[in-house]
């Protein structure tokens, strides 16, 4: 095999990484009752909430695409953000370092290999809950609720890459922050319930965090396009695709500059090869 | 120690056996609460600890009040005592599965627990303490916001102080059996499998009326709920905090006004009953758990997977 450098090596790389996480999941069948079937459980729970409140039909449409977006976050957080953590403790993390290829084509081959899984999942969560729950979905938008899903997937896939530079630096800290993070993200990104509704009743400040959480607007751009006037959206699905575009960006060159700076420090610091801190 | 290691590992008599068995499970108790603890200062430690379990209690509240309008009634204590509660069934069961993945995967030392003079079962039980521990002090601080901030009716007279200590120890039998049959279980499977304690305890969401009376289940899933025992401990919890069966106020259809219990199912089961569903869960669970596992730990040993790696 020929030497590989620029875009075939990052290429190769990301095909590299994702790889063994597509082939893993062939290999190790256990991971479909745990990624598709207890979430779906799990949705449900939320979906005979509403069911036991006499809340409109439309709230378990809302509880079903909460659930699908959910899997995504939860995956950015626990198979991307923290993998670097697992690395780290399996000795590949100086092995990527010592490697001529950058991290960030390691990270977004983890991103492809995750999805993978992440869409089966989030895929049967929407059909099965949908089947089950009789939740109707508007199709007539379906390009511009695609291309919304498409741009919340980078700005959200973008955080993750900005997360998992903190691993380079941090072991537990890093770790218990992205245990913090999971029901506080899904509060805040109105998983379960309108947006509206959240930002009706929570300080502004706290708005801001919700705002950041691509995953908010993302889902409810989402809602207000496959549930028109069932729910009123925080702002138009035009305008909320526009800061998801704005913010994937952001996170994109962040994540590159987090990473190139949190790698350098972590050599000073000699934290890249510290296990079980 | 080193007398430990001499000692023969068959014949040995139940009082060494017993201090044996209290010494493992006290270092596995100091050893899980500074895994859980040591990372941070105690603030931050604290800090990060109540946020997941009252982003969920704040989650609750949001959804609860964008339907019922501001109001603040019978189900949203049932609601709050539930989630509550719930954190500990999550925290005991997760707790101990964990201890086999982050043993077997992060510190590589399942092997070495293995092959030391160390009982497994104290040992699985002591490392689960510290989840526990943190648990009952998030249990605490939920119930004190929920009171104070949220609108949660409590009242120290009222709480059935007796029955809810031991309905409390019972169930924590049952949480903590489920957790080691868990950990069976987390022997022979990869490490996405991890988080099987939170899973379980997601699944049993649906099926412990945790958030919502079992009543409006459909008839199967009904069924379901009443087989399992943290339906009553939740009830039992519920039940004792409140001085009684929680009731709301329904309209009847008819432009008035009923009050009656939140889930009419399991407020036909009184105290006693309830203690007894649990006293035989309790023994029932311990017992199949003990024998599950060492079936499950047999299988695992002849495969080769107690010191298996399977991060990918």
């Amino acid at each position: 095999m020929g030497k590989s450098t620029g875009v075939v090596l990052f290429l190769r790389t990301m095909y590299a990484r994702a790889y063994p996480r597509v082939l893993g999941m062939n290999r190790e069948p256990s991971w479909v009752f745990f990624e598709v079937v207890v979430p779906l459980i799990n949705t449900s729970a939320f979906v005979f909430l509403y069911k036991a409140l006499n809340a409109p039909p439309a709230f378990v449409g809302f509880v079903v695409l909460g659930g699908a977006m959910a899997a995504y976050w939860l995956n950015v957080l626990w198979m991307m953000a923290t993998q670097l953590y697992w690395d780290k403790q399996e000795g590949n993390l100086e092995l990527y370092v010592l490697s001529p290829t950058s991290l960030m084509a390691i990270l977004l081959g983890m991103a492809v290999g995750g999805l993978y899984a992440t869409t089966l999942r989030a895929a049967t969560i929407a059909i099965v809950g949908t089947l089950i729950f009789g939740v109707t979905f508007n199709g007539s938008q379906w390009g511009f609720a695609l291309l919304v899903f498409l741009v919340t997937m980078v700005a959200l896939y973008g955080l993750g890459m900005i997360l998992s530079s903190l691993f380079l630096m941090w072991g537990r800290e890093g770790w218990q922050i992205a245990l913090s993070l999971t029901e506080p993200v899904q509060f805040l990104s109105g998983m379960n319930f309108p947006l509206s509704g959240l930002f009706n009743s929570i300080p502004g400040v706290l708005t801001i965090f919700s705002a950041v959480i691509p995953v908010s607007f993302g889902l409810d751009a989402l809602r207000q396009l496959l549930f028109p006037g069932q729910i009123i959206g925080v702002l138009p699905p035009g305008v909320e695709l526009a800061i998801l575009g704005g913010m994937g960006a952001v996170f994109l060159v962040a994540a590159y500059v987090m990473l190139r700076h949190m790698e350098r420090l972590a050599k000073v610091e000699a934290r890249l090869s510290l296990r079980w801190q | 120690m080193l007398e430990a290691v001499r000692r023969p590992a068959r014949g040995v008599s139940l009082r060494e056996s017993v201090r044996e068995s209290a010494r493992t499970f006290r270092v596995a108790v100091w050893l899980g609460w500074q895994i859980e603890s040591s990372w941070a200062d105690p603030f931050v430690f604290f800090s990060f600890t109540i946020l997941r379990p009252l982003a969920t209690a704040l989650m609750l509240l949001v959804m609860y009040q964008i339907v019922a309008q501001g109001q603040s009634g019978g189900f949203f204590s049932y609601l709050y005592l539930s989630n509550a509660f719930f954190v500990l069934v999550i925290q005991a069961m997760a707790g101990v599965v964990w201890t086999i993945f982050d043993d077997r995967e992060n510190y590589r030392m399942l092997k070495y627990i293995y092959t030391s003079p160390a009982r497994k079962f104290p040992y699985l039980i002591g490392r689960a303490m510290g989840k526990v521990a943190i648990a009952m002090l998030t249990i605490l601080v939920l119930l004190t916001v929920g009171i104070v901030f949220l609108g949660l009716h409590l009242n120290a007279a009222q709480i059935e102080w007796g029955w809810l200590i031991v309905y409390f120890l019972l169930g924590m039998v049952v949480l903590i059996s489920l957790g080691i049959i868990l950990a069976g279980v987390g022997l022979v499977v990869a490490r996405h499998g991890g988080s099987i304690g939170e899973v379980v305890a997601g699944m049993l969401l649906l099926f412990s009326g945790a958030y919502f009376p079992p009543d409006i289940l459909p008839p199967v899933l009904k069924q379901v709920t009443l087989a399992l025992p943290i339906t009553y401990w939740l009830e039992a919890m519920r039940r004792t905090l409140n001085g009684g069966i929680i009731t709301a106020t329904y309209p009847d259809g008819h432009g008035a006004f009923i009050t009656g219990p939140v889930s009419p199912l399991l407020a036909q089961f009184d105290n006693w009953q309830l203690l007894l569903i649990l006293l035989l869960s309790a023994v029932g669970s311990a017992v199949a758990s003990f024998f599950f596992y060492r079936w499950i730990e047999f299988q695992a040993k002849e495969r080769g997977m107690i010191d298996r790696l399977t991060g990918y």
